[in-house]
């Protein structure tokens, strides 16, 4: 059975789904597989205890915020994960774009942190939101940060800032003094199943321009 | 025996430095391949336990550079990653042995023991 998006389209939509999944789901293990290094080591410290070495009540108490914060963390990506899990519910929704967006950095942390990147998000008091697919916006600005971060040297920082401006709401990437070329990025089926387009900042950047939206939160 | 930690996820490396120590492992640990190359050229070890996913010069990079340079140095690679790429490629660039993340601290202890 061929899919209504064709073979290559549908393609793209599993490997980004799979990406997602396996990146999101390798940080989980490193924060389990952190809580079980410290449970460890709070053996190895009792075991020294017990062979008459002082245990230290701030290493204990360090060593219990430590799995605090671990697992404060996995349940903050893992809510991101269902979050976008159920992003494919409906062929089409009023979008929080500022939801969507933290939910898309939070995603891709890991992703820029393997080139040393820092990913800084800037969201406006009140977020536009737009009706759309959420999963196609979110496969739009990972093939754009793809894009973006090939063409970022490795260290840098980079900006995402989201600008709800009538009619049209922009999702604009930001790295630094690089001058990012539009090149790449979502493939133009993408594009046009979103209404939306790519154009130059004139900072520099490169904006995901979607539309038209709405100013506002969305009414769900 | 002086063992150096080189793995990107500084929470992780540094708990196994504190375990090895309680061990009796004199150890020091670093969050880069550049780093580890630099205390390698300070001071004398006995093995090297790399992560092979790290940024920058990576793991496989540091190995290599390690091979060049130290060409007697023991050296245990580890990755998350059950994947048969990193282990080939690791064995392939001269490591000696082959963990999976989150090392076993009594696996690697014994490992280094046994090797003798």
């Amino acid at each position: 059975m061929s899919h209504p998006l064709g073979d290559n389209q549908a393609r793209e939509q599993a490997v980004f789904f799979g990406q997602v999944t396996a990146s999101v789901t390798h940080e989980i293990k490193n924060h389990l597989a952190l809580i079980n290094e410290y449970n460890g080591l709070l053996a190895d410290l009792l075991a020294a205890h017990a062979r008459g070495r002082e245990l230290d009540p701030e290493r204990l108490a360090g060593l219990s915020a430590e799995v605090r914060k671990q697992v404060r963390q996995a349940g903050e990506i893992v809510g991101q994960l269902n979050r976008f899990a159920h992003s494919v519910d409906s062929e089409s929704e009023e979008v929080d774009l500022g939801e969507l967006a933290a939910t898309f950095t939070a995603l891709s942390a890991r992703r820029a942190l393997r080139r040393r990147m820092e990913l800084k998000l800037d969201l406006p008091a009140t977020a536009p939101s737009l009706v759309c697919q959420p999963f196609l916006l979110l496969l739009a600005c990972h093939s754009l940060l793809e894009a973006v971060l090939e063409a970022c040297p490795e260290g840098a920082s980079l900006a995402i800032g989201l600008e709800g401006g009538e009619p049209r709401p922009r999702l604009v990437f930001h790295c630094g003094e690089t001058d990012l070329a539009r090149e790449g990025g979502p493939p133009p089926w993408l594009l046009e199943n979103l209404n939306a387009s790519l154009e130059k900042d004139a900072s520099g950047g490169l904006a995901l321009v979607l539309g038209p939206g709405r100013t506002g939160p969305a009414q769900v | 025996m002086r063992v150096l930690l080189v793995d990107d996820e500084e929470e992780l490396v540094s708990t196994l430095s504190e375990r090895l120590e309680l061990r009796g492992v004199a150890n020091d640990w670093t969050t880069t391949g550049e780093q580890g190359l630099t205390l390698l050229s300070q001071r004398e070890y006995d093995w090297v336990v790399l992560d092979m996913k790290m940024p920058g010069l990576g793991g496989l990079g540091t190995l290599k550079a390690i091979r060049e340079r130290w060409p007697g140095l023991r050296i245990v690679v580890v990755t998350g990653h059950t994947s048969k790429e990193d282990y080939d490629a690791g064995l392939a660039a001269g490591a000696d042995h082959y963990l999976l993340k989150p090392v076993d601290v009594d696996e690697l202890l014994a490992l280094m023991q046994g090797a003798g």
